[in-house]
């Protein structure tokens, strides 16, 4: 027996259980499908003569990724307390620091490869069907990048969740609530914060005459320190989804930062929680 | 003597009150240790706490000598095999599997053993089926074997008979006897089925509301048990004689009561008595079982 219980015993352990987990193997095979129909839908709208470039189809992974990572991490950490093999390590003597980072390191990778399962047979499929990428290589892979982080901090949220909450169907129910409420905050935000600062000008006839509408200020645009509040919460996780789809749009340094930084938030809040957690 | 465990005052408080008030108790190396309680006296809380699973409130306890709030605690329970409540095994895994992931845990350099793990737990014909599929007596017997894949020297087990049909119970019993036999593991057994706990434990220790109300070796507890003749006599002195020459074993307990044993006959032994010039008052077969030595312990009902 090794001198001391290192976290790599532990990532070794949990990856084996990852390769065997159906779980897993379930949400690479979503991804999978989904990366096929999307695949699918640019190569007959180019068929039908619309010009659609991958990049459009390419990112559309980070719309479900929140939602099936929510599944896949609620289920897979939940079973250590439904199967109570939490016990096992904790009993042998691992400290609760490493078993937590453990289980997150593990659902980042598998949420990597999870996306994986959508962009292989998109970029396999999709460069010689569609075309190459518009927008620079560079910032494909920066942009891949900026998602594969956006997924990293996703687990680490419902990985937090999972280890804090001991009733895996609770954390899978608030886990998925949580991906479709920040995918549909990011939707929502994006709709107001797009929104023009002023109507323009327009002309318009009205019993035979031409009439003229002044330029005037959008009621629904947002201004002020409701914009602000608006851009940050824009910049979350989960809502990030909405700027990277349109990778062009996206800022590019600002979103790997603040995954990071609630990647870093939600992990320190839970292993401090976790540390004092009564384990049953 | 050699303790494995020793607890000193343990308090452990839950928001709904306290499931630990106090409680000292002591697992002498190589005992088979029933734990024995009601349902809510605190075992499972004790045995959480030994696996670090929850910290004391107030108190402490050391394992192998090793205090708990050492550093070296963690150590110490690489030492420790533990089943606590029901087996920490991960249903979608094969035995074989299961296995393998506490020696991935532990960080054992080979699957060395490991067949050998389940055919001591009998399951080394399992194959490919899942744990999910398993009868609850084989969950049981493999979560003995995650237990013992780091080859400890103190094995917990937390109502290991819970659930388990006539059959189930006793090999569950077979392979503890096997282990603290053949193997000189150290087990502490936590139930509230006495009469299984009576065929394996040499030491016992009573808990109720979170406080150990006896601790008593198996001998001791025979003694205290076993089946007797309590007389009443107006003099304990010709009685001790009379009982000495009919060569039976007996215990004085007061100048005019004693306990004798080995089922003599009455006719014969009140004759003696009379001849000894020993006037007997009272004559009753005392007959207690270690249920019944619990219940006059802690009073009430035992919860099932």
């Amino acid at each position: 027996m090794s001198a001391k219980l290192s976290i790599n015993l532990l990532l070794r352990a949990n990856f084996f259980r990852l390769w065997r987990s159906a779980s897993f193997w379930t949400a690479v095979s979503v991804m999978f499908g989904i990366g096929i129909f999307e695949l699918a839908v640019g190569v007959h709208a180019r068929q039908q003569g619309t010009p659609v470039p991958l990049d459009n189809r390419y990112m559309l992974f980070v719309l479900m990724s929140g939602v099936v990572l929510s599944a896949f991490c609620s289920l897979f950490v939940g079973a250590e307390y439904s199967d109570g093999a939490i016990r096992n390590k904790i009993a042998v003597g691992h400290s609760r620091a490493n078993l937590y980072l453990a289980n997150l390191i593990t659902c980042s990778a598998a949420g990597v490869l999870i996306c994986l399962g959508y962009i292989l047979p998109m970029t396999a499929a999709g460069i010689p069907l569609m075309g190459g990428f518009t927008l620079p290589l560079a910032s494909v892979l920066w942009f891949t990048l900026c998602a594969f982080l956006m997924t990293a901090s996703l687990c680490a949220v419902f990985t937090m969740a999972a280890l804090l909450n001991q009733n895996k169907a609770v954390v899978a129910i608030v886990c998925i609530f949580l991906a479709y409420f920040l995918l549909f905050l990011g939707i929502y935000l994006n709709s107001r914060l797009t929104e023009q600062a002023v109507i323009p000008a327009r002309e318009y006839i009205e019993n035979g005459q031409i009439l003229v509408r002044e330029a005037m200020p959008n009621p629904a645009y947002v201004q002020g320190l409701k914009r602000t509040i608006f851009e940050a919460l824009y910049d979350l996780p989960g809502c990030q989804a909405v700027q990277l789809i349109a990778a062009a749009e996206a800022r590019p340094i600002r979103l790997p930062l603040v995954s990071l930084g609630a990647a870093a938030a939600s992990t320190a809040a839970g292993l401090a929680l976790f540390r004092r957690k009564d384990l049953k | 003597m050699d303790y494995i465990l020793q607890t000193n005052n343990l308090i452990k408080h839950y928001k709904n009150g306290k499931a630990l008030n106090g409680l000292t108790m002591h697992v002498e190396k190589g005992a088979i240790y029933g734990f024995v309680g009601r349902n809510g006296a605190g075992k499972t809380t004790l045995i959480r706490l030994i696996c670090g699973l929850q910290e004391p409130t107030e108190g402490t306890f050391t394992l192998y000598g090793c205090p708990n709030d050492s550093r070296e605690i963690t150590r110490s329970r690489r030492r420790m095999g533990a089943v606590v409540e029901t087996p920490s095994i991960y249903l979608s895994m094969t035995a074989e599997e299961n296995l393998k992931q506490q020696y991935q845990i532990l960080g054992l350099p080979s699957y060395d053993g490991l067949r050998d793990l389940l055919e001591l737990v009998r399951l080394g014909n399992t194959g490919k089926k899942k744990a999910r599929d398993f009868s609850l007596g084989m969950r049981q017997r493999l979560g003995i074997a995650v237990a013992l894949a780091g080859d400890p020297d103190f094995l917990i087990l937390d109502e290991p008979a819970n659930g388990l049909d006539p059959q189930g119970i006793v090999e569950i019993r077979e392979l503890i006897l096997r282990l603290n036999r053949e193997r000189q593991i150290t087990v502490l057994i936590s139930s509230h089925i006495l009469d299984e706990l009576s065929r394996l434990a040499t030491h016992y220790g009573f808990i109720d509301n979170g406080r150990m109300v006896k601790e008593i070796s198996a001998p001791e507890l025979e003694a205290n048990c076993r089946k007797c003749l309590r007389l009443t006599v107006s003099d304990a002195r010709p009685l001790t004689a009379a009982l000495d020459k009919m060569g039976l074993e007996y215990s004085i307990h007061s100048d005019t009561e004693a306990d004798v044993y080995d089922a003599p006959s009455v006719t014969e032994l009140t004759l003696a008595l009379h001849n000894a010039g020993c006037e007997v008052k009272n004559i009753h077969e005392h007959d207690e079982s270690l249920e019944s030595y619990y219940m006059n312990l802690v009073g009430g009902a035992v919860d099932d």
